[in-house]
């Protein structure tokens, strides 16, 4: 680790790894670097049970990026700090190795200003910048502002933030600033969504979603989080203001987990319901059927977010209507 | 409310599919059991089929709906790849799997058809949308769509398309007289021609490559390409297909429909959108561009070729005459290469060579576009570091097994002096997107059931290839070659190579 943290220097310790790596790999096919932009990952150390970079690791496969890994913790003004290393792995049945750089920098919450400035030096020209708060706390320091400043992207994680109304706040306000932004709670409901338009793919039956009255959205948590939060208002605003949206909670957990959809029209009634940890069972009317939802990790999430570079017009939707307050 | 879902979000969803019934023609063989099945379940797999969908089997064979569930089950467990066998879901989708034996050449079997199809129709809300699908031996093709004809099976309350499995023919004639029996029955906007190298992801890949970027499309043509070479080889032999590859052929298998298609893709003007019929359109008029080959030219521009024994590594394997089911005077070409001529403004004088064999050293298939030198070098002095001494300019667009794409180029060789050398620079698809790609038949059938033609094949293209691949049918009929004349192993007959030494080209090995 330097002391004295200088993006100049971290850039000659990449240019040093990629140079001794190129020695090392030369005889056995050789490394191929993969960048496609810039990730900034703001993390309160310990603040979540699986390490950033196991997480950073799973994305490389799908969007190679300079990983910028800036670990927050403790307070006071204290000297930074920083290393650069490579993470690598080796596609199957070939012999050349695909690494991408990442930098980790530590800081305390009040010196975290001062990261800002050496960003700028580390960021790489003509790609995108992405900003991903993990540790959705951190939008309260002083500092976040300057962040986001640099990235055309934030991601933040709100199923992490105690209050979530609050975040939900500055989700919005990011979004009015025109600043593209995304929660990874509304990309959990992707596949809850994706089924319910699967069933409307029935020509047949985009004339009864106007006849849907009810919508009733389980939930394991004993307040609707914000995943059942999106999910009722995305439902709302596309079948009208009519439709009443009522959450129920089933089950004590602690997972924040969407349990069933129900949808109930004149000659219409669905059900999207867990019956397993990977099972969903659908059921339109009479006929049933079922889907796989896989565990999603984290990773899973951000690689979604992650392709869509521009503006997502449907979470834009969303986010301009005020939260359900009575549940 | 709108007619179309107001539920869709295509910048997260993946295209979504109507409910529809498919009818498999053929619901006992192979191809069914190997690939159509594992791309359906496989579609389900990642919610890409709606609850109102439903498979009907047809075959021969005596069977209850319960068999052929439990016999799809084994294929699918047996041939599904890159995801896991979900039970749960297997059971939720079986219960749309029905089956109906009966003898194609019979009308009570439509009629039969035509009773179970109204019964799922109501069981799984599939709104009368039915997609035939021919998996039968291709001699049995006529006299299906006759039999749907017939019973008036085309006539549906919802869409009705066909999926017809090449080959599409056997030549120009007996192709024409197969789409004639077609469109008595059905209109060409219902036909989908499947080719499965066009649903491979990198051959679209190309489409994206050459159009979806600015710094290539100016190179693309006469001025700046010296030739082409587009290859498919395969290290198997015939295998148990001895009986029908006895009668087809390299030429007719693979060069007539899939290596001439990718040669469209790969020469095609630019399509004014991607939509079916743009890029259709533009396929064809390419297909229609290629310079017919005199029968005097024919011996000169193709080269037929057939494998006989040798030992690779510790096996010996045998040469084509000694497959299970083949004559053993046969004159079988598993070997073809052609050299065509594209008679239009941008391709006037390039040559496209064509090849495509078994029992070649390796699996590959791989376009290489071949630049022209530099109109003058500066380092006339330094050497090039090459052992073919080809151009230096080469881009290699890689469809199988490793698919991706590699641009050579000369670079200065570190230390003193100036001695350059060739290095590539490599995409790699499966590294730079890890998600797995859809097989070829996930992706074709998905947009067969979405209406959407564009990487299947038009009956004008079909045509076009076949008057392009006729004349060197024709002089090969009428020719005894003395074959084998390579051996397996080998990366073909002597004379291939020398089709190309006479304009000065040689084969890459890819």
């Amino acid at each position: 680790m330097s002391t004295q943290v200088q993006a100049a220097d971290l850039l000659h310790q990449l240019d040093e790894v990629w140079s001794s790596m190129g020695k090392e790999q030369s005889e056995t096919g050789g490394v191929l670097r993969a960048c496609a932009m810039t990730l900034i990952a703001l993390v309160e150390d310990n603040s979540h049970p699986i390490d950033v970079g196991e997480t950073l690791a799973e994305l490389m496969h799908d969007h190679p990026s300079r990983a910028i890994v800036i670990r927050v913790s403790g307070e006071g003004k204290a000297p930074l700090e920083a290393r650069a290393f490579a993470q690598c792995w080796m596609p199957f049945g070939r012999r050349q190795q695909i690494c991408c750089e990442q930098i980790e920098i530590r800081s305390t919450h009040d010196s975290l200003v001062n990261v800002v400035p050496i960003l700028r030096g580390l960021i790489v020209p003509d790609l995108p910048v992405v900003l991903w708060v993990r540790s959705p706390n951190l939008i309260h320091n002083p500092a976040f502002a300057s962040f986001s400043d640099l990235a055309q992207k934030v991601i933040v994680e709100s199923k992490l933030f105690g209050d979530w109304k609050w975040l939900n706040h500055e989700i919005r306000s990011l979004s009015s600033q025109k600043k593209i932004t995304s929660d990874l709670a509304w990309t959990r409901i992707t596949r809850w969504r994706e089924l319910i338009s699967q069933v409307f793919e029935n020509s047949e039956r985009v004339d009864q979603i106007s006849t849907i009255h009810t919508v009733l959205i389980q939930h394991s948590s004993p307040e609707p989080g914000p995943a059942a939060q999106y999910l009722g208002i995305w439902l709302k605003q596309i079948i009208g203001k009519s439709c009443n949206v009522r959450f129920e909670v089933a089950g004590t957990t602690q997972t924040w987990q969407i349990q069933q959809v129900e949808l109930q029209g004149d000659n219409i009634h669905v059900s999207i319901q867990r019956t397993g940890s990977s099972v969903v069972d659908v059921q339109v009317n009479d006929l049933k059927t079922c889907a796989v939802f896989r565990t999603l990790r984290e990773s899973d999430l951000l690689r979604e977010e992650l392709s869509i570079p521009g503006e997502d017009s449907q979470f834009v939707k969303v986010l301009g209507y005020e939260p359900f307050s009575q549940v | 409310m709108p007619e179309t879902n107001p539920f869709q979000d295509p910048l997260r969803f993946e295209r979504r599919v109507p409910p529809c019934a498919i009818v498999i023609f053929g619901a006992n063989g192979d191809l069914t059991l190997r690939k159509l099945l594992p791309a359906l379940y496989r579609l389900a797999y990642e919610r890409r089929i709606p609850p109102g969908f439903a498979i009907l089997g047809n075959s021969r064979t005596e069977m209850s709906d319960e068999q052929f569930r439990e016999k799809m089950k084994e294929g699918v467990e047996k041939f599904l790849e890159d995801s896991p066998f979900d039970e749960d879901l297997w059971n939720s989708f079986a219960q749309g799997l029905f089956y109906v034996a009966g003898d194609i050449t019979k009308p009570e079997c439509f009629e039969t058809i035509r009773t179970r199809l109204d019964e799922i129709a109501q069981e799984r809300s599939t709104n009368g949308n039915v997609l035939f699908y021919l998996s039968t031996q291709p001699s049995y093709y006529i006299p299906v769509v006759q039999g749907i004809g017939n019973a008036g099976l085309h006539d549906n309350p919802g869409w009705t398309r066909i999926v017809v499995e090449k080959p599409f023919g056997h030549d120009l004639d007996s192709s024409m007289e197969l789409n004639q029996a077609i469109e008595k029955v059905f209109d060409e906007s219902q036909v989908y021609r499947i080719d499965h190298y066009l649903g491979k992801e990198t051959v679209q890949n190309v489409l994206a490559f050459r159009f979806g970027n600015g710094i290539f499309e100016p190179l693309w043509n006469r001025r700046y390409v010296d030739h082409v070479q587009i290859t498919a080889a395969e290290s198997i032999g015939v295998g148990s297909r001895g009986g029908y590859y006895q009668e087809a052929g390299a030429l007719r298998d693979m060069i007539q429909n899939h290596l001439l298609q990718i040669m469209a893709t790969v020469a095609m003007e630019p399509p004014p959108a991607f939509e079916p019929d743009s890029v259709r359109d533009e396929r064809a008029k390419l297909l229609r561009s290629i310079r017919i080959m005199k029968p005097e030219e024919v011996a000169q521009n193709a080269v037929p070729g057939q494998y006989g024994p040798a030992r690779i590594g510790d096996e010996e394997v045998l040469g084509f005459r000694q497959e299970k089911g083949v004559d053993s005077e046969a004159q079988t070409d598993t070997y073809a290469a052609a050299t065509f001529f594209v008679e239009n403004w941008r391709w006037a004088g390039v040559p496209f060579y064509l090849r495509s064999g078994k029992r070649l050293p390796k699996r590959v298939t791989d376009i290489a576009i071949q630049f022209n030198d530099a109109p003058h070098s500066v380092f006339a002095d330094a050497p090039v570091n090459s052992r073919s001494g080809r151009g230096p300019n080469l881009l290699i667009l890689r469809i199988q097994p490793e698919e991706g794409i590699s641009l050579r180029f000369r670079s200065k060789q570190p230390g003193a002096g100036m001695q350059l050398r060739p290095v590539s620079m490599d995409f790699n698809y499966g590294s730079s997107f890890g998600e797995r790609s859809p097989s070829a038949y996930e992706t074709l059938l998905l947009d067969v059931m979405a209406g959407d033609s564009t990487l299947y094949t038009r009956q004008d293209m079909v045509e076009a290839s076949w008057k392009v691949v006729q004349p060197i049918l024709n002089s090969w009929a009428e020719t005894k070659f003395d074959l084998p004349n390579y051996d397996a192993g080998t990366w073909g007959p002597k004379a291939s190579d020398e089709m190309l030494a006479q304009r000065g080209h040689v084969w890459r090995v890819p």
